[in-house]
């Protein structure tokens, strides 16, 4: 059975290229436009087995995404991986304590995010 | 009997003053607002040219992508596709990049808009008034240029011509 993803961000054209990476390689992709679209799904949806998000984002930005997941059961060792750039150093470190499991350079390559997230992956 | 006759003079020549110092925070608000205006403006074109660039490489690399998979021959379609696709996707990306330029534009935009709001309001507007010393306290983060100076000397001149005016108009009556 294939795998279920999570995917966050506010601007559409990166939320089609991550689905449409992931949809490719197997996966069934549910889509959200901000945290707090994200958390509505996330609770009412189908189980996910890795959630990818953006950091900047409005409503509810990543960073709070992530800590709100990680207070759910479902979610608590669910990989969560950051789309971020490659500056954005203070982010990443305050991604990684609010639980995030790794990070995605935007913009990423299809191949190096499929190899990223296979490492993530629970066997 | 105390002498009254020149407590009516101290009181204008007091007021006069304080109207001076409102005024002359007033000026100083508006030249730090145009100095950091004159500052900023060259950083936001820069911005906004550099969406152009991002947009016309983007396209163009899409164009070489998009006719390089239809090009592919049967043997080599596979391997080629998939690299090519991946560029495709990367380069679609450019989208995201722009987004967040033309937002750092217009950011500043807002904040320019909500500055001369309040300048416009005059010194005496309670909203104007921490505007005001929020770009006072600017200030200090910017240095003077010389496109200031002319601001300075109109409101120099315009201060003069309202002390005049309010001295003429007390001697009248």
């Amino acid at each position: 059975m294939g795998k279920t993803a999570l995917v966050v961000d506010d601007s559409p054209t990166m939320r089609q290229m991550v689905a449409f990476t992931l949809t490719k390689a197997g996966f069934k992709v549910v889509e959200a436009e901000h945290g707090k679209d994200a958390v509505n799904k996330a609770s009412a949806g189908p189980k996910m087995d890795i959630v990818v998000t953006d950091l900047n984002m409005p409503e509810m930005d990543g960073i709070s995404l992530i800590k709100e997941l990680r207070k759910m059961a479902a979610f608590k060792f669910t990989p969560i991986l950051m789309l971020t750039t490659e500056s954005a150093i203070e982010k990443k470190q305050a991604g990684k304590e609010a639980g995030a499991t790794g990070w995605i350079v935007k913009p990423f390559n299809p191949e190096v995010m499929l190899k990223i997230i296979a490492k993530v992956l629970p066997a | 009997m105390r002498d009254t006759r020149g407590l009516g003079r101290h009181t204008t020549a007091g007021s006069e003053a304080s109207e001076f110092i409102v005024l002359k925070a007033h000026q100083q608000a508006w030249e730090t607002f145009a100095a950091c205006a004159v500052s900023m403006i060259p950083v936001l074109k820069k911005q906004m040219e550099a969406v152009t660039q991002q947009t016309q490489r983007a396209a163009t690399d899409l164009m070489t992508h998009i006719s390089a998979l239809t090009l592919a021959d049967e043997t080599s379609r596979s391997t080629e596709t998939a690299a090519h696709l991946s560029q495709i996707v990367m380069t679609m990306q450019f989208q995201d990049i722009t987004q967040q330029k033309l937002e750092h534009v217009a950011q500043a935009l807002d904040q320019w808009d909500k500055h001369l709001q309040a300048l416009l309001k005059g010194p005496q507007d309670e909203n104007a008034k921490q505007e005001i010393a929020a770009l006072q306290r600017l200030e200090q983060s910017y240095t003077w240029k010389r496109s200031v100076a002319s601001m300075q000397r109109l409101w120099r001149r315009t201060i003069k011509s309202q002390c005049r005016l309010k001295r003429s108009r007390q001697k009248r009556t």
